[in-house]
């Protein structure tokens, strides 16, 4: 009996465009340059958006590539989303991702946390899923911080990697093997209620902790595997040296088989580390390959996956576009490390409109005139036009710059703040402030929808969809987003 | 003399500005005061008053109700009524109170706008209201002055028109400005030095808007019939109010152009057929206009008929609007320079109207006025009132 193949039919992936050079951190530290470059949330990134972004990637590219663009969706039976850096620490995000990715109500959502190595576990427990409960959106996020001047500083950073796990002989990277390892320490680790993560004894965490754990798993991941298939290792590391030395104790040649896309333009980010080196990576391969993908914080978590068709995951464009920050005070600033800034104004919130109107606010669903077709990115029960009937309409997440301003005296972590007025493709309109901003926008500029942080009123963190500039056009990503 | 028209026959105007001497009750009754003793009337004399405050909540909550103009005149026992519809408020006072006289509710009808603005400082007052209150998400971030930027990006983009256009209405009304004692700020302003202001919402300056501000104005109407018995009455020839569009439908609606304001079209239409006013630009003499914004005096031109669509900007450059022009705009300074305490503009430019038509504006008296308006925008250009006024004899 032969049983069907459970894999990966869709990647996504997110990578904030702030970035800061190493080298500008040493100078201003006045320590020994390091090289790389880290990618840093922008004061209305986090966990969450970072996720959505992800999500919405893989999801998008999903109904895309089996053409069920309307069911897609209404086929996922869980969402599983990892993070060690939620911004609720009671309260459900994948609750909230969900209803953000227009997932069915009926939807199973689990939050994973704490562990380093948790985005790849919920890719292996996606696959134990996925055969009884259908489609499974895997996602993995964080923003990881250490103490400004620290070793650590130059290592961490921020991005999400998502995918759909489902079995079927049309899943693009099967899962043919897993291997993993548990352990009671981890090499860094952040107390509850800390902002900043923390090494353990350096040495010890790498030889111990990281070395010998990586070789355990490893030799059993790759037994009896053809080295000639074996197309590349995406193995996370507490630096890259680390990596490297574990690839050639294994006996594989570091140069061909050692494949990280990411980590020099990121930094290492946390638990999404292994699913956004995995995605850099399988964009670039080609049927038959097989990856070895391998998440090593408190244990090992490692999966050998075989690519039956290639599957683009959108990574080296996200990598590539960036908004270089400056300055490291500019980039403490955003992180709200300089302390008297002020923080965000208190102001009217309610989850009673939240929920109400949790359609048009966060489902991004308008609604359209039965009789005369205009649509609304609000949800008015009448057509505000001829006063007709009106039904749902899922909007578009891709407009065109209709009008624009930048507001100089609104209090914002990044003035001036734009705004912007987007007319959306296939009908509706939003107005909405302008994120990642790059320079003064202009009248017939391309954007697309991204879900950020508004505001934190009364220590809630209260998400809506801004605009930014859209990414290249091409392959997957926003240009076809629905 | 049409039996469905009212008159002014008594006005009063505080001075416009930080009035960091006077509370919301004292502009009331300084203003009132003055109207009356034009009238020549005791308080008691009134037997209706209606109220316009737009933001009771910028300060001390006065303004909410009509018991704060009976507190602070003494005018007891009488019905008392608050009105309130954004920027187009006071206008709401008038018409509320013309109407009564026209229904025959009541004889001596009191219309009072009043706003105190700066018991707080200006980033708490309108700007704060709307970046702490109101929803929660939806235009989160946007103030007045970024409404009304969208506007002026869209002509610039539509119409060619510049960021000089737009301080060159800031120009000409802080020129005239200097000859108005009840102004925020009687200083001309070179052109550079509107242009070189720094930006409040691109590509709206700090001079192309009008300040926070202080004040408050009342008139006192009668039904044309009984207006003889009053010293130099000026009749209300065309009420026009109209409610076009809404807080978020121009920027939720792809319907929406930006280019001009369906509300000021629809409430002239309303003022003008009611005035008998077939050609705007031969037929009237000044407007009072609400430039809150730059922007929105040129996009006004086009709304009140004053000149062609696209034309805006050739009719501001020309002089047609200036002192001894076709139609005097802004003859008073305009809110760009008597600023915009918002209940208040409206009965401001009926206060300054009349007294161009009576012949008393003294340095800035339009030579043989007969007929002015005044003219509000409400909310994000959702709201227009239309009022136009008219010399006797």
């Amino acid at each position: 009996m032969s049983t069907a193949p459970v894999g990966i039919s869709a990647w996504g992936v997110a990578v904030p465009r702030r970035r800061l050079d190493n080298g500008v951190l040493a100078r201003a530290w006045g320590r020994p340059p390091s090289p790389g470059v880290r990618a840093v949330p922008g004061p209305d990134e986090d966990s969450l958006t970072l996720g959505v972004e992800a999500a919405l990637g893989a999801l998008d590219r999903w109904e895309a590539a089996s053409g069920t663009a309307s069911s897609g969706r209404a086929a996922v039976g869980a969402v599983l989303l990892a993070t060690t850096t939620p911004s609720l620490a009671e309260g459900s995000l994948a609750g909230l991702l969900a209803e953000v990715c227009r997932l069915p109500e009926t939807v199973r959502t689990v939050d994973l946390g704490h562990s380093g190595r948790g985005g790849l576990t919920a890719l292996a427990l996606a696959a134990d899923l996925a055969p009884s409960v259908g489609p499974v959106l895997v996602v993995a996020a964080d923003t990881r911080r250490a103490a400004p001047g620290s070793d650590l500083e130059p290592l961490v950073g921020a991005g999400a990697a998502a995918c759909v796990v489902e079995s079927g002989d049309g899943v693009g990277w099967a899962l043919v093997r897993r291997a993993g390892r548990a352990s009671p320490l981890a090499p860094s680790w952040r107390l509850a209620g800390e902002k900043h993560a923390q090494w353990a004894d350096l040495r010890f965490g790498r030889t111990v902790l990281y070395g010998e754990a990586v070789d355990a798993v490893l030799g059993v991941l790759l037994e009896g595997v053809d080295g000639e298939r074996l197309a590349g290792i995406a193995l996370q590391a507490p630096d890259p040296g680390s990596g490297v030395r574990a690839l050639a104790r294994a006996g594989l040649d570091p140069r061909r088989h050692y494949r990280d896309h990411v980590s020099p333009k990121t930094g290492d980010t946390g638990c999404a580390h292994p699913l956004l080196m995995a995605a850099a990576a399988a964009e670039r391969l080609e049927t038959g390959a097989l990856l070895a993908v391998l998440a090593a914080a408190d244990g090992v978590e490692a999966v050998l996956l075989e690519c039956r068709r290639p599957t683009p995951a959108g990574a080296a464009r996200a990598l590539a576009r960036s908004l270089p920050l400056e300055s490291v005070v500019r980039a403490l600033d955003l992180a709200g490390e300089v302390a008297g800034r002020p923080a965000d104004p208190l102001g009217f919130r309610s989850e009673v409109l939240d929920w109400r109107e949790r359609g048009p606010t966060w489902r991004l669903v308008g609604t359209r005139c039965a009789a005369c077709d205009a649509t609304f990115a609000l949800a008015p029960r009448a057509c505000q036009r001829c006063g007709g009937a009106t039904d749902d309409r899922p909007l578009a997440r891709a407009g065109t710059v209709f009008s624009w301003t930048r507001e100089h005296y609104v209090p914002t972590p990044e003035p001036p703040g734009g705004m912007v007025v987007v007319d959306l493709d296939g009908g509706g309109r939003l107005t909405v402030p302008l994120a990642d901003p790059e320079g003064e926008p202009e009248v017939g500029d391309r954007v697309e929808l991204v879900l950020r942080r508004l505001h934190e009123i009364a220590g809630r963190p209260g998400y809506a969809w801004k605009a930014r500039p859209a990414s290249a056009g091409g392959e997957g990503g926003s240009a076809d987003a629905r | 003399m049409p039996a469905d028209r009212v008159s002014v026959v008594g006005v009063g105007c505080t001075r416009f500005g930080e009035r960091f001497d006077a509370g919301y009750s004292d502009l009331v009754a300084e203003a009132v005061g003055e109207a009356l003793a034009d009238a020549g009337l005791d308080r008691r004399r009134v037997d209706a008053a209606w109220l316009g405050t737009a933001f009771p909540d910028a300060g001390v909550w006065k303004g909410r109700s009509g018991m704060d103009l009976a507190e602070a005149t003494g005018i007891f026992g009488i019905p008392i009524t608050r009105v309130s519809n954004y920027c187009a408020t006071g206008a709401e006072a008038v018409r509320g109170a013309a109407h009564a006289l026209l229904a025959g509710a009541c004889d001596v009808a009191l219309a009072v706008g009043v706003e105190k603005l700066r018991d707080r400082p200006p980033q708490e007052s309108i700007v704060g209201m709307m970046l702490h209150d109101g929803h929660p998400v939806r235009q989160k971030g946007f103030t007045a002055a970024g409404t009304f930027a969208v506007y002026a990006r869209r002509h610039f983009h539509e119409r060619g028109m510049t960021r000089r256009d737009l301080a060159q209405v800031s120009v000409k009304n802080h020129r005239l400005a200097v000859d108005n004692p009840l102004a925020h700020f009687r200083k001309p302003l070179s052109l550079e030095e509107v242009m070189a202001a720094p930006l409040v919402a691109d590509p709206i300056g700090l001079l192309d808007a009008c300040p926070t501000t202080d004040g408050a104005a009342a008139v006192v109407l009668v039904r044309a019939e009984d207006a003889g018995r009053y010293s130099a009455p000026v009749d209300v020839a065309g009420i026009g109010l109209s409610v076009s569009s809404g807080w978020d439908l121009p920027f939720f609606d792809p319907g929406h152009a930006f280019l001009g304001f369906q509300a000021t079209r629809d409430a002239a239409a309303r003022a003008y057929s009611q005035a008998g006013i077939v050609d705007p630009r031969q037929d009237l003499d000044l407007a009072e206009v609400h430039d809150c914004f730059s922007i929105v005096e040129l996009i006004t031109y086009e709304d009140l008929g004053l000149c062609a669509e696209g034309e805006a900007a050739s009719l501001l450059w020309s002089g047609a609007t200036d002192r001894g022009g076709d139609v005097v705009v802004n003859g008073s300074g305009g809110l760009l320079s008597c600023g915009h305490p918002v209940g208040a503009t409206a009965v401001r430019m009926v206060h300054e109207v009349t007294t161009q038509l009576r012949g008393r504006a003294g340095r800035r008296q339009v030579e043989g006025a007969r007929r002015g308006l005044a003219h509000n925008i409400g909310g994000p250009g959702a709201i227009a009132s239309v009022l136009v006024l008219e010399a006797r004899g």
